[in-house]
């Protein structure tokens, strides 16, 4: 089956556990979402699925191959990371080159295509990028790989609104033309929701969440109104986080709201921000 | 497919700073030729110039590692092949440098024995085997020569790769200690306690481990070009126990 299988995954740094035996898969062509707070984990998962550091147990499975140190397997992953492992010195052009001796499938007019799009002078050094203008960098790279799983760690890390949008915009667009696997971890959710099939939340080096973003809204709801009528109608149902601003009460609910909400009681679908916040809080 | 392109791209990233050494070299021997020549009236001597070259390398393989290893894992290729395209990248590099360290050494030579301006080039090999002159203008010397230079190449290349492993696998403090306890245990600690202690019989028996490893006493280049062929393949397992559990460091 054409999946990334992480099977029983451990990482511990000193006595910090990073990765508690995670078992996930990363279906052909869909797009995940990999949420967590800061130092949840999500880097050191993408880092061990691309080979970059060793898990402590366990093993990732590309295609349903082993992926630890098999030239074959990687070849199939693109990890745009927060940390860049380019040269300082290397000219973009010529690590668009370099990208198409190690990936045949590179797309090389599409990258310098979308890095005027993006304005991106190709004829810089990577050492005197932006932050903004290095992640874009990154970003074109990973679009115009053409490899069947593409993992973007922090993609959007310094870009500005327009470059955002270009950014989702671009992805959505390159996905129907021929769809991949593509993995967004990210800190930005509200941003990302619309874009994201499937989501996996991440907590403490465990999976707390791991289903379609569809799934996932619609197994909950949110309720606002007085706090009174909020008290009175949350009692004894299954609230995973409330929120005051004067009299009013907002509360997230897991469970079906359509079937006794009174009238005095505003119901709305479930926000993914707020929920994983919720979620993800103490 | 990976290993091809893994080789391509750090021979491409080897390649300027060594046509840069050897433009220098050619500057500096080209000078050094005509000043002697010219201004010297005793005549003059010209020697050292493979040392220059390992000197070079060793540095050269100081200073390898780290770009290259995280380029190459960005770009999908497992510390294997990684590993495997940077013994073959270093085979080709002192093999073409031992191959330019010879014609320069050709052309020097043919140069001092057609001028008579006393000017002299004296190569390594020549100083550390001791041949006196005139040099004996043989195909089998040359050959041999080629080849003792092609391996302690490879030997000396292998020592600075080491070392800039050893450097990066190791934390923080592990890198104080070993690069302050090391020179200050080789060069300070040592030859004292050898002197009080040990009536200078380490400093001997290094001494006499380096002869007979290299021949030199004997006359013996075979024993320098076995003892240079095995370091590189010790340095170079040591190498890739070190490569294969390297991480990209934060």
């Amino acid at each position: 089956m054409k999946c990334i299988e992480v099977k029983n995954v451990n990482k511990s740094y000193g006595s910090v556990c990073a990765l508690d035996n995670i078992c996930l898969r990363f279906e052909e062509n869909k797009i995940y979402g990999l949420l967590g707070r800061n130092g949840a984990g999500k880097t050191t998962l993408l880092n061990i699925i691309t080979g970059r550091i060793f898990a402590d147990d366990g093993e990732v499975l590309i295609d349903g191959v082993p992926a630890l140190e098999n030239d074959e397997s990687l070849h199939k992953l693109y990890l745009a990371s927060e940390k860049t492992l380019y040269p300082e010195n290397m000219r973009i052009r010529d690590a668009f080159q370099w990208t198409k001796q190690f990936y045949p499938e590179f797309d090389a007019e599409y990258a310098k295509k979308i890095a005027s799009q993006f304005e991106l002078n190709t004829g810089k050094k990577v050492k005197s990028l932006s932050t903004g203008f290095t992640s874009i960098f990154k970003l074109i790279i990973a679009l115009s790989v053409n490899t069947p799983y593409i993992l973007f760690d922090e993609p959007v890390l310094g870009l500005d609104a327009n470059n955002r949008d270009l950014f989702y915009k671009l992805l959505i667009e390159k996905y129907s033309e021929s769809p991949c696997t593509v993995i967004i971890s990210t800190h930005l959710i509200e941003e990302v929701s619309s874009v994201i099939e499937d989501i996996v939340i991440i907590k403490n080096g465990s999976i707390i969440k791991n289903e379609s973003r569809e799934e996932l809204l619609a197994k909950g709801y949110t309720v606002s109104g007085t706090a009174q009528n909020i008290d009175a109608y949350i009692a004894g149902k299954n609230v995973i986080g409330v929120e005051s601003l004067g009299g009013l009460k907002t509360a997230y609910i897991l469970g079906d709201g359509n079937l006794d909400t009174p009238d005095d009681i505003e119901i709305t679908k479930l926000d993914l921000q707020k929920l994983f916040i919720q979620l993800t809080n103490s | 497919m990976n290993i091809k392109a893994a080789y391509k791209y750090q021979l491409t990233d080897r390649k300027r700073s060594i046509i840069v050494f050897y433009c220098v070299i050619l500057i500096l021997t080209i000078f050094l030729g005509v000043m002697s020549v010219n201004f010297s009236s005793e005549g003059s001597m010209l020697s050292g110039m493979e040392t220059a070259t390992a000197i070079f390398l060793f540095i050269l393989g100081l200073c390898t590692f780290k770009e290259p290893f995280f380029m190459l894992l960005q770009n999908g290729v497992s510390r294997k092949t990684i590993f495997k395209s940077q013994l073959f990248v270093t085979i080709t590099i002192t093999f073409i440098m031992a191959v330019i360290d010879k014609i320069f050494f050709i052309v020097d030579k043919s140069f001092s024995s057609l001028s008579n301006s006393g000017y002299i080039y004296l190569s390594l090999y020549e100083q550390i085997y001791n041949m006196g002159l005139p040099f004996a203008n043989t195909f089998s010397l040359h050959v041999k020569m080629f080849i003792f230079y092609f391996l302690m190449y490879l030997a000396i290349f292998a020592i600075g790769y080491l070392i800039t492993l050893i450097f990066y696998r190791l934390n923080k403090y592990g890198r104080i200690a070993v690069g302050a306890g090391v020179p200050v245990g080789l060069f300070i600690i040592l030859p004292i306690m050898d002197n009080f202690l040990f009536d200078s019989r380490i400093s001997h028996a290094i001494g006499s481990f380096f002869d007979f490893a290299l021949g030199i006493t004997s006359h013996n280049p075979y024993a320098a070009m076995i003892s240079f062929t095995v370091a590189f393949v010790i340095l170079s397992l040591l190498s890739w126990l070190l490569l294969r559990k390297a991480v990209v460091n934060a």
